[in-house]
């Protein structure tokens, strides 16, 4: 598969990565710059892909990458202004019962381990052997930590509907 | 829903299924249209609301460009007479500008940057007065390799052929 193609078939999944990133506590158009930097990524390891293996798992994979990066820059950048009073932006609990907001809040009470196995294999639907790969953990893991993070996710959400 | 999280769901309950499914039919963000576009030929299609703007600036680049060639082939005295050779179209009309490109940039040898430009270069320099000496050097280089400058007519066709080009941006 060429350059081209590996981005044409990106631009399919322009929609999962702007809400894998959104879903993960990241801005609007935050998460719009890191779909750019993936398919900028993308572009870049280009010869590196397979095609024998998933596109998704190479995508998701990548934006993952991207996302801890940004996250390095974030922590970096805090650590600079540290003493200026500035603070990491936390995703704030919705006043009116928005089901989307709802849902990013809900998973953002996940831990960051908990909240990558939701998004890929609830949000992005990946299969838990897809899971695993892009995190680089083994399948029983995801299986774990995926129960785990849908108990969570049911005690945060009886919490807030009680 | 894939296999695996069926499973899952299968052993946690049904409550845990109604909650997944809910989750996943929540709407989600929408990509702002035409802001995403990689790099590549797709990212230089126009949104539709930027049609428009083009086809208008494309009318403006054509008009400005017919009268830049109406101008440099007018059997008047009207126009200056650099503007009256060809070469000076490749530069948009800015011949001062483009002799003094030229002379800026030639070689101790007389050529440029490869032997096309040298032979187009020495064509353009061809009867400017302030540019004589700079066109004997690059003449006397192209003589060295067996070349000459470009013919009027290669010339010509080099600076349309560089007019279509920019108008095509």
């Amino acid at each position: 598969m060429s350059g081209e193609e590996l981005l044409a078939e990106a631009r399919k999944f322009e929609k999962n990565l702007l809400n894998f990133f959104w879903r993960q506590g990241v801005s609007l158009s935050e998460g719009e710059d890191l779909v750019q930097e993936t398919y900028l990524r993308l572009w870049k390891y280009r010869d590196d892909y397979s095609p024998e293996a998933k596109f998704s798992t190479f995508l998701f994979l990548l934006a993952r990458q991207v996302r801890i990066d940004a996250l390095r820059r974030a922590v970096r950048r805090e650590t600079r202004e540290e003493g200026w009073g500035r603070e990491q932006p936390q995703v704030q609990r919705p006043a009116d019962a928005c089901a989307r907001d709802d849902v990013r809040w809900a998973v953002s009470q996940l831990t960051e381990p908990l909240r990558e196995v939701v998004e890929l294999g609830v949000f992005q639907d990946l299969p838990y052997a897809e899971v695993a790969e892009v995190l680089g953990i083994p399948v029983g893991t995801v299986k774990s930590r995926m129960s785990n993070a849908l108990k969570k996710l049911k005690e945060v959400f009886d919490e807030r509907r009680s | 829903m894939n296999e695996d999280l069926e499973k899952t769901l299968d052993e946690l309950g049904p409550a845990y299924r109604d909650m997944v499914l809910e989750m996943k039919a929540a709407p989600e963000v929408e990509p702002a249209g035409g802001t995403l576009a990689p790099f590549g030929a797709s990212a230089h299609r126009p949104s539709p609301s930027r049609v428009p703007y083009l086809v208008a600036a494309s009318l403006v680049a054509l008009v400005a460009l017919a009268v830049v060639v109406r101008s440099a082939f007018a059997p008047s005295g009207a126009v200056a007479p650099a503007v009256g050779n060809p070469y000076t179209l490749a530069y948009g009309g800015a011949s001062e500008s483009a002799v003094d490109e030229m002379l800026r940039t030639q070689r101790p040898d007389g050529s440029w940057a490869n032997d096309f430009i040298t032979r187009q270069n020495a064509a353009a320099l061809r009867g400017v007065a302030s540019a004589n000496v700079a066109y004997r050097r690059a003449v006397r280089y192209l003589r060295s390799k067996g070349l000459s400058p470009l013919s009027p007519d290669e010339l010509r066709e080099r600076g349309a052929l560089a007019a279509k080009t920019r108008a095509s941006i």
